[in-house]
Protein backbone atom coordinates (compact mmCIF):
# COMPACT_ATOMS: atom_id res chain seq x y z
CA UNK A 1 0.00 0.00 0.00
CA UNK A 2 1.38 3.39 -0.93
CA UNK A 3 2.48 5.68 1.87
CA UNK A 4 2.57 9.41 1.44
CA UNK A 5 5.66 10.91 3.04
CA UNK A 6 4.83 14.48 3.89
CA UNK A 7 8.42 15.49 4.55
CA UNK A 8 9.61 14.95 1.00
CA UNK A 9 7.07 17.41 -0.34
CA UNK A 10 9.31 20.25 0.83
CA UNK A 11 12.26 21.75 -1.00
CA UNK A 12 14.86 20.78 1.56
CA UNK A 13 14.92 17.70 3.72
CA UNK A 14 17.19 16.20 6.34
CA UNK A 15 16.79 12.45 6.17
CA UNK A 16 18.33 9.98 8.59
CA UNK A 17 18.61 6.21 8.42
CA UNK A 18 17.70 3.93 11.30
CA UNK A 19 18.83 0.31 11.27
CA UNK A 20 17.74 -2.61 13.44
CA UNK A 21 20.46 -5.23 13.11
CA UNK A 22 20.07 -8.62 14.74
CA UNK A 23 23.34 -10.45 15.36
CA UNK A 24 22.83 -13.63 17.30
CA UNK A 25 20.64 -12.94 20.29
CA UNK A 26 21.21 -9.19 20.29
CA UNK A 27 19.62 -6.42 18.27
CA UNK A 28 21.76 -3.36 17.63
CA UNK A 29 20.18 -0.02 16.86
CA UNK A 30 22.29 2.01 14.47
CA UNK A 31 21.62 5.49 13.19
CA UNK A 32 23.05 8.01 10.78
CA UNK A 33 21.70 10.86 12.88
CA UNK A 34 23.97 13.38 14.57
CA UNK A 35 22.78 12.36 18.03
CA UNK A 36 20.99 9.36 19.56
CA UNK A 37 17.25 9.15 18.96
CA UNK A 38 14.55 6.98 20.49
CA UNK A 39 12.02 5.45 18.13
CA UNK A 40 9.39 2.92 19.20
CA UNK A 41 11.11 2.61 22.56
CA UNK A 42 14.45 1.68 21.00
CA UNK A 43 17.45 3.91 21.50
CA UNK A 44 19.38 4.35 18.26
CA UNK A 45 22.61 5.34 19.92
CA UNK A 46 25.23 3.72 17.71
CA UNK A 47 26.47 6.60 15.58
CA UNK A 48 29.99 5.56 14.64
CA UNK A 49 29.43 2.34 12.72
CA UNK A 50 27.17 2.90 9.74
CA UNK A 51 29.18 3.53 6.59
CA UNK A 52 26.88 2.84 3.68
CA UNK A 53 23.97 0.91 2.31
CA UNK A 54 23.51 -0.08 -1.30
CA UNK A 55 20.63 1.19 -3.39
CA UNK A 56 17.19 -0.01 -2.50
CA UNK A 57 15.50 -1.02 -5.74
CA UNK A 58 11.82 -0.20 -5.55
CA UNK A 59 9.72 -1.54 -8.36
CA UNK A 60 6.06 -2.02 -8.93
CA UNK A 61 6.69 -5.61 -9.93
CA UNK A 62 7.84 -8.29 -7.56
CA UNK A 63 11.40 -7.50 -6.66
CA UNK A 64 13.76 -9.28 -4.34
CA UNK A 65 17.14 -7.70 -4.81
CA UNK A 66 19.79 -8.17 -2.18
CA UNK A 67 21.07 -5.26 -0.17
CA UNK A 68 24.56 -4.65 1.18
CA UNK A 69 24.96 -2.91 4.52
CA UNK A 70 28.50 -1.79 5.29
CA UNK A 71 29.65 -1.19 8.84
CA UNK A 72 32.94 0.10 10.11
CA UNK A 73 35.46 -2.55 10.97
CA UNK A 74 36.92 -0.20 13.54
CA UNK A 75 35.08 -0.65 16.82
CA UNK A 76 32.83 2.25 17.73
CA UNK A 77 30.11 1.47 20.24
CA UNK A 78 30.34 -2.17 19.30
CA UNK A 79 32.99 -4.24 17.60
CA UNK A 80 30.81 -5.45 14.74
CA UNK A 81 33.62 -7.40 13.17
CA UNK A 82 33.84 -9.54 16.26
CA UNK A 83 30.09 -9.70 16.75
CA UNK A 84 29.63 -11.02 13.24
CA UNK A 85 32.41 -13.54 13.57
CA UNK A 86 31.31 -14.75 16.99
CA UNK A 87 27.57 -15.02 16.43
CA UNK A 88 25.35 -17.09 14.16
CA UNK A 89 24.40 -14.11 12.06
CA UNK A 90 22.78 -15.85 9.13
CA UNK A 91 19.05 -15.36 9.28
CA UNK A 92 19.24 -12.36 11.58
CA UNK A 93 16.50 -9.85 10.96
CA UNK A 94 17.40 -6.44 9.64
CA UNK A 95 15.09 -3.48 9.21
CA UNK A 96 15.99 -0.20 7.54
CA UNK A 97 13.86 2.81 8.32
CA UNK A 98 13.93 6.37 7.19
CA UNK A 99 13.12 9.28 9.44
CA UNK A 100 13.50 13.02 9.10
CA UNK A 101 14.85 15.75 11.32
CA UNK A 102 13.70 19.33 11.27
CA UNK A 103 16.04 21.41 9.13
CA UNK A 104 16.08 24.32 11.56
CA UNK A 105 16.08 22.66 14.97
CA UNK A 106 17.59 19.35 13.79
CA UNK A 107 15.20 17.51 16.09
CA UNK A 108 13.48 14.29 15.04
CA UNK A 109 10.11 14.61 13.34
CA UNK A 110 7.33 12.18 14.07
CA UNK A 111 7.10 10.06 10.94
CA UNK A 112 9.29 6.97 10.64
CA UNK A 113 9.00 4.91 7.46
CA UNK A 114 10.19 1.36 6.96
CA UNK A 115 12.17 1.03 3.74
CA UNK A 116 13.45 -2.52 3.85
CA UNK A 117 12.96 -5.69 5.81
CA UNK A 118 15.14 -8.68 5.29
CA UNK A 119 17.44 -11.27 6.73
CA UNK A 120 21.20 -11.66 6.72
CA UNK A 121 22.32 -14.22 4.16
CA UNK A 122 26.03 -13.58 4.07
CA UNK A 123 28.78 -11.32 5.29
CA UNK A 124 32.04 -10.08 3.86
CA UNK A 125 35.02 -8.60 5.61
CA UNK A 126 37.00 -6.07 3.63
CA UNK A 127 40.54 -5.55 4.74
CA UNK A 128 42.89 -3.68 2.49
CA UNK A 129 46.42 -2.86 3.45
CA UNK A 130 48.62 -0.64 1.34
CA UNK A 131 52.13 -0.96 2.65
CA UNK A 132 53.52 1.85 0.52
CA UNK A 133 50.95 4.47 1.40
CA UNK A 134 50.61 2.97 4.88
CA UNK A 135 46.85 2.99 4.79
CA UNK A 136 44.44 0.30 5.81
CA UNK A 137 40.72 -0.08 5.20
CA UNK A 138 38.53 -2.14 7.46
CA UNK A 139 34.87 -2.74 6.83
CA UNK A 140 32.38 -5.50 7.27
CA UNK A 141 29.51 -5.86 4.83
CA UNK A 142 26.43 -7.91 5.54
CA UNK A 143 24.33 -9.05 2.62
CA UNK A 144 20.61 -8.87 3.19
CA UNK A 145 17.92 -10.74 1.35
CA UNK A 146 14.54 -9.15 1.19
CA UNK A 147 11.70 -10.85 2.99
CA UNK A 148 10.19 -11.31 -0.45
CA UNK A 149 13.05 -13.66 -1.25
CA UNK A 150 12.40 -15.58 1.91
CA UNK A 151 8.72 -15.82 1.12
CA UNK A 152 9.35 -16.87 -2.47
CA UNK A 153 11.45 -19.80 -1.28
CA UNK A 154 8.99 -20.87 1.36
CA UNK A 155 7.08 -24.11 0.65
CA UNK A 156 3.46 -23.20 1.17
CA UNK A 157 1.75 -26.34 -0.19
CA UNK A 158 2.50 -29.94 -0.94
CA UNK A 159 4.66 -31.18 -3.74
CA UNK A 160 3.39 -34.14 -5.76
CA UNK A 161 5.74 -36.78 -4.44
CA UNK A 162 5.44 -39.48 -1.82
CA UNK A 163 7.88 -37.79 0.55
CA UNK A 164 5.76 -34.68 0.87
CA UNK A 165 2.61 -36.75 1.04
CA UNK A 166 3.98 -38.84 3.88
CA UNK A 167 5.16 -35.74 5.66
CA UNK A 168 1.57 -34.64 5.88
CA UNK A 169 -0.24 -38.01 5.80
CA UNK A 170 2.11 -40.77 6.83
CA UNK A 171 -0.25 -43.66 6.06
CA UNK A 172 -1.40 -42.47 2.66
CA UNK A 173 0.06 -44.46 -0.26
CA UNK A 174 -1.69 -42.67 -3.08
CA UNK A 175 1.42 -40.85 -4.28
CA UNK A 176 3.71 -43.85 -4.13
CA UNK A 177 3.55 -44.48 -7.86
CA UNK A 178 4.26 -40.91 -8.80
CA UNK A 179 8.03 -41.41 -9.33
CA UNK A 180 7.39 -44.35 -11.64
CA UNK A 181 4.85 -42.44 -13.63
CA UNK A 182 7.13 -39.43 -13.74
CA UNK A 183 9.90 -41.47 -15.36
CA UNK A 184 7.67 -43.17 -17.88
CA UNK A 185 7.54 -42.18 -21.56
CA UNK A 186 4.11 -42.26 -23.12
CA UNK A 187 3.53 -42.38 -26.87
CA UNK A 188 0.32 -40.46 -26.91
CA UNK A 189 -1.96 -41.13 -29.88
CA UNK A 190 -0.42 -44.49 -30.65
CA UNK A 191 -2.81 -47.32 -31.31
CA UNK A 192 -3.22 -49.71 -28.46
CA UNK A 193 -2.44 -53.23 -29.56
CA UNK A 194 -3.27 -54.95 -26.34
CA UNK A 195 0.16 -56.47 -25.96
CA UNK A 196 3.12 -55.36 -24.03
CA UNK A 197 1.37 -53.06 -21.61
CA UNK A 198 3.76 -52.01 -18.97
CA UNK A 199 3.23 -48.31 -18.73
CA UNK A 200 2.90 -47.66 -22.46
CA UNK A 201 6.21 -49.00 -23.63
CA UNK A 202 4.93 -52.18 -25.11
CA UNK A 203 2.87 -50.79 -28.00
CA UNK A 204 3.29 -51.76 -31.64
CA UNK A 205 5.55 -50.09 -34.20
CA UNK A 206 5.08 -46.40 -34.59
CA UNK A 207 4.86 -46.34 -38.36
CA UNK A 208 1.73 -48.36 -38.40
CA UNK A 209 0.05 -46.10 -35.94
CA UNK A 210 0.77 -43.06 -38.04
CA UNK A 211 -0.88 -44.59 -41.05
CA UNK A 212 -3.96 -45.43 -39.08
CA UNK A 213 -4.40 -41.89 -37.92
CA UNK A 214 -4.49 -40.64 -41.46
CA UNK A 215 -7.12 -43.16 -42.31
CA UNK A 216 -9.28 -42.08 -39.43
CA UNK A 217 -9.39 -38.57 -40.71
CA UNK B 1 51.78 20.14 19.88
CA UNK B 2 53.39 19.38 16.57
CA UNK B 3 50.20 19.97 14.66
CA UNK B 4 49.77 23.25 16.49
CA UNK B 5 53.17 24.29 15.12
CA UNK B 6 52.06 23.39 11.62
CA UNK B 7 48.99 25.60 12.05
CA UNK B 8 51.00 28.40 13.58
CA UNK B 9 53.34 28.42 10.61
CA UNK B 10 50.65 28.00 7.97
CA UNK B 11 50.95 29.93 4.76
CA UNK B 12 47.25 29.41 4.13
CA UNK B 13 44.37 27.97 6.09
CA UNK B 14 41.19 26.68 4.51
CA UNK B 15 38.24 26.33 6.89
CA UNK B 16 35.34 24.14 5.83
CA UNK B 17 32.32 23.63 8.03
CA UNK B 18 29.76 23.21 5.30
CA UNK B 19 27.00 20.66 5.59
CA UNK B 20 27.05 17.35 3.77
CA UNK B 21 24.42 17.88 1.11
CA UNK B 22 22.75 16.34 -1.88
CA UNK B 23 21.01 18.35 -4.58
CA UNK B 24 18.78 17.49 -7.49
CA UNK B 25 17.64 19.71 -10.32
CA UNK B 26 14.72 18.35 -12.27
CA UNK B 27 14.07 18.85 -15.97
CA UNK B 28 11.53 21.43 -14.96
CA UNK B 29 14.16 23.35 -13.02
CA UNK B 30 12.95 22.52 -9.53
CA UNK B 31 15.81 22.33 -7.06
CA UNK B 32 15.60 20.04 -4.06
CA UNK B 33 18.23 19.52 -1.39
CA UNK B 34 18.94 17.08 1.37
CA UNK B 35 21.43 17.64 4.16
CA UNK B 36 23.11 15.61 6.82
CA UNK B 37 24.31 16.91 10.14
CA UNK B 38 26.50 17.59 11.98
CA UNK B 39 28.70 19.86 9.95
CA UNK B 40 32.15 19.17 11.31
CA UNK B 41 35.11 21.48 10.92
CA UNK B 42 37.87 20.52 8.55
CA UNK B 43 41.02 22.50 7.93
CA UNK B 44 43.43 22.35 5.04
CA UNK B 45 46.72 23.79 6.17
CA UNK B 46 49.59 24.65 3.87
CA UNK B 47 52.71 24.33 6.02
CA UNK B 48 55.75 26.54 5.92
CA UNK B 49 57.31 25.74 2.53
CA UNK B 50 60.83 25.05 3.75
CA UNK B 51 62.21 24.74 7.26
CA UNK B 52 65.60 24.09 8.75
CA UNK B 53 65.90 20.38 9.24
CA UNK B 54 68.29 20.30 12.18
CA UNK B 55 66.19 22.61 14.33
CA UNK B 56 62.89 20.91 13.53
CA UNK B 57 63.77 17.26 14.02
CA UNK B 58 61.80 17.15 17.25
CA UNK B 59 58.69 18.47 15.55
CA UNK B 60 59.08 15.98 12.71
CA UNK B 61 59.35 13.18 15.22
CA UNK B 62 56.20 14.39 16.96
CA UNK B 63 54.34 14.43 13.65
CA UNK B 64 55.50 10.93 12.80
CA UNK B 65 54.40 9.77 16.22
CA UNK B 66 51.00 11.44 16.06
CA UNK B 67 50.52 10.45 12.42
CA UNK B 68 46.86 10.06 11.47
CA UNK B 69 46.05 8.30 14.70
CA UNK B 70 46.49 10.67 17.59
CA UNK B 71 44.01 13.42 18.28
CA UNK B 72 45.36 16.95 18.70
CA UNK B 73 43.78 19.80 20.62
CA UNK B 74 44.57 22.88 18.57
CA UNK B 75 43.78 26.57 18.52
CA UNK B 76 43.59 28.92 15.56
CA UNK B 77 44.87 31.77 17.69
CA UNK B 78 47.99 30.26 19.18
CA UNK B 79 50.04 32.43 16.85
CA UNK B 80 49.16 36.00 17.79
CA UNK B 81 49.50 37.04 14.17
CA UNK B 82 46.62 34.67 13.37
CA UNK B 83 44.37 35.84 16.20
CA UNK B 84 42.28 37.94 13.84
CA UNK B 85 40.77 34.72 12.47
CA UNK B 86 38.88 33.98 15.64
CA UNK B 87 38.84 37.31 17.48
CA UNK B 88 35.76 37.97 19.61
CA UNK B 89 33.65 40.70 18.01
CA UNK B 90 31.26 41.45 20.89
CA UNK B 91 31.47 44.14 23.53
CA UNK B 92 32.33 42.22 26.70
CA UNK B 93 35.73 42.48 28.26
CA UNK B 94 37.72 39.33 28.96
CA UNK B 95 36.68 39.48 32.62
CA UNK B 96 33.03 39.89 31.67
CA UNK B 97 33.22 36.99 29.21
CA UNK B 98 34.17 34.79 32.15
CA UNK B 99 30.95 35.85 33.90
CA UNK B 100 28.73 34.47 31.13
CA UNK B 101 27.50 30.93 31.69
CA UNK B 102 25.90 28.36 29.45
CA UNK B 103 22.60 27.18 30.88
CA UNK B 104 21.29 24.93 28.13
CA UNK B 105 20.77 24.17 24.51
CA UNK B 106 18.06 23.17 22.11
CA UNK B 107 18.86 22.13 18.57
CA UNK B 108 20.96 24.88 17.04
CA UNK B 109 20.48 27.29 19.93
CA UNK B 110 22.63 27.83 23.01
CA UNK B 111 21.09 29.59 26.01
CA UNK B 112 23.44 31.84 27.93
CA UNK B 113 23.10 33.29 31.40
CA UNK B 114 24.36 36.86 31.23
CA UNK B 115 22.75 38.42 34.29
CA UNK B 116 25.92 37.82 36.24
CA UNK B 117 27.91 40.21 34.09
CA UNK B 118 29.19 43.07 36.23
CA UNK B 119 31.00 46.29 35.53
CA UNK B 120 30.30 49.20 33.29
CA UNK B 121 28.41 48.14 30.17
CA UNK B 122 27.61 51.59 28.84
CA UNK B 123 28.22 51.74 25.15
CA UNK B 124 28.04 48.01 24.79
CA UNK B 125 26.17 46.88 21.70
CA UNK B 126 26.58 43.14 21.27
CA UNK B 127 26.98 40.04 23.34
CA UNK B 128 28.23 38.24 20.24
CA UNK B 129 28.25 38.98 16.55
CA UNK B 130 27.60 36.76 13.61
CA UNK B 131 30.67 34.61 12.96
CA UNK B 132 31.93 34.69 16.56
CA UNK B 133 33.33 31.47 17.98
CA UNK B 134 31.92 30.23 21.28
CA UNK B 135 32.48 26.98 23.11
CA UNK B 136 30.86 25.79 26.33
CA UNK B 137 33.31 24.06 28.64
CA UNK B 138 30.74 21.95 30.48
CA UNK B 139 30.76 20.79 34.07
CA UNK B 140 34.04 18.92 33.58
CA UNK B 141 35.76 21.68 31.65
CA UNK B 142 36.38 19.26 28.82
CA UNK B 143 33.54 19.92 26.36
CA UNK B 144 35.00 19.51 22.91
CA UNK B 145 32.90 21.25 20.33
CA UNK B 146 33.08 24.93 19.31
CA UNK B 147 30.29 26.72 17.49
CA UNK B 148 29.96 29.83 15.38
CA UNK B 149 27.23 32.35 15.95
CA UNK B 150 24.79 32.80 13.08
CA UNK B 151 22.97 35.95 14.24
CA UNK B 152 24.00 39.06 16.16
CA UNK B 153 22.89 39.08 19.79
CA UNK B 154 22.43 42.44 21.49
CA UNK B 155 21.15 41.26 24.87
CA UNK B 156 24.24 41.04 27.10
CA UNK B 157 22.49 41.10 30.47
CA UNK B 158 19.59 38.64 30.22
CA UNK B 159 19.24 35.51 32.28
CA UNK B 160 18.40 33.31 29.32
CA UNK B 161 19.84 34.76 26.14
CA UNK B 162 19.33 32.63 23.02
CA UNK B 163 22.32 32.42 20.70
CA UNK B 164 21.88 30.74 17.33
CA UNK B 165 24.83 28.64 16.25
CA UNK B 166 25.84 27.01 13.00
CA UNK B 167 25.14 23.40 13.91
CA UNK B 168 23.09 21.44 16.41
CA UNK B 169 24.66 21.40 19.83
CA UNK B 170 26.42 18.07 20.20
CA UNK B 171 26.20 16.00 23.32
CA UNK B 172 29.31 14.57 24.90
CA UNK B 173 29.27 11.51 27.10
CA UNK B 174 30.23 12.37 30.65
CA UNK B 175 29.97 16.12 30.22
CA UNK B 176 26.96 18.33 30.79
CA UNK B 177 26.78 21.82 29.33
CA UNK B 178 23.53 22.83 30.98
CA UNK B 179 24.86 23.49 34.46
CA UNK B 180 25.61 27.19 34.24
CA UNK B 181 29.22 26.57 33.41
CA UNK B 182 31.36 29.15 31.60
CA UNK B 183 32.14 29.46 27.91
CA UNK B 184 35.14 30.22 25.82
CA UNK B 185 34.94 33.12 23.41
CA UNK B 186 36.86 33.88 20.24
CA UNK B 187 40.46 32.78 20.17
CA UNK B 188 40.09 30.74 23.37
CA UNK B 189 38.02 28.17 21.50
CA UNK B 190 39.81 24.95 20.73
CA UNK B 191 39.38 22.18 18.17
CA UNK B 192 39.93 18.46 18.64
CA UNK B 193 41.23 17.22 15.32
CA UNK B 194 42.95 14.32 13.63
CA UNK B 195 45.03 14.54 10.49
CA UNK B 196 43.09 12.98 7.62
CA UNK B 197 46.01 13.75 5.33
CA UNK B 198 49.43 13.82 6.90
CA UNK B 199 52.11 14.49 4.28
CA UNK B 200 55.55 13.06 4.59
CA UNK B 201 58.65 15.23 4.46
CA UNK B 202 61.66 15.43 2.23
CA UNK B 203 65.09 16.43 3.44
CA UNK B 204 66.83 18.55 0.86
CA UNK B 205 70.44 19.79 0.72
CA UNK B 206 71.73 22.55 2.97
CA UNK B 207 69.91 21.30 6.06
CA UNK B 208 66.40 21.98 4.79
CA UNK B 209 63.19 20.02 4.96
CA UNK B 210 59.86 20.41 3.23
CA UNK B 211 56.53 18.62 3.45
CA UNK B 212 55.18 16.87 0.41
CA UNK B 213 51.78 18.53 0.56
CA UNK B 214 49.10 20.13 2.67
CA UNK B 215 47.83 18.85 5.98
CA UNK B 216 44.13 18.15 6.24
CA UNK B 217 42.67 18.10 9.70
CA UNK B 218 39.13 17.05 10.53
CA UNK B 219 37.27 17.64 13.77
CA UNK B 220 36.72 14.47 15.78
CA UNK B 221 33.14 13.83 16.84
CA UNK B 222 32.95 11.12 19.46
Amino acid sequence: MATTIAEVQGESISPITLIDLQLGANVYYISSNWKPVTVDGNNYSELGAFLSVSNIDDNLKYNANDLALTLSGIPSGQDYLRQILDNPVKGGNVTLKRAFVDSSTMELKSGVYTRFKGVITNYKIDEQVNILSKQMDYAVTVTLASQLTVLSEKITGQRTNPEDRKRLFSADKSFNRVPILFNTAFDFGKEYTGGGGGYGRGGGPGNGGGGRREQQR
Amino acid sequence: MSYQRIINGATSLNINKRKTTAMSVSRSGHVKTAERQPSVYSFTVSPTPVMTYSTNRGMLEDIDTADRVTEANVSLADNSNMAYITNYQGSLSTAQQAQVDCRGSNGKTLYLKCDGVTGNTSGYTHLVKKGDFIQPVGDTGTYRYPYQVTADVTDFSGANVAVSVHRPVLSQTGTVITGNDPLRFGGDCRFHVKAMVCPTYTVIPHDLVQFTGDFEFVEVIT
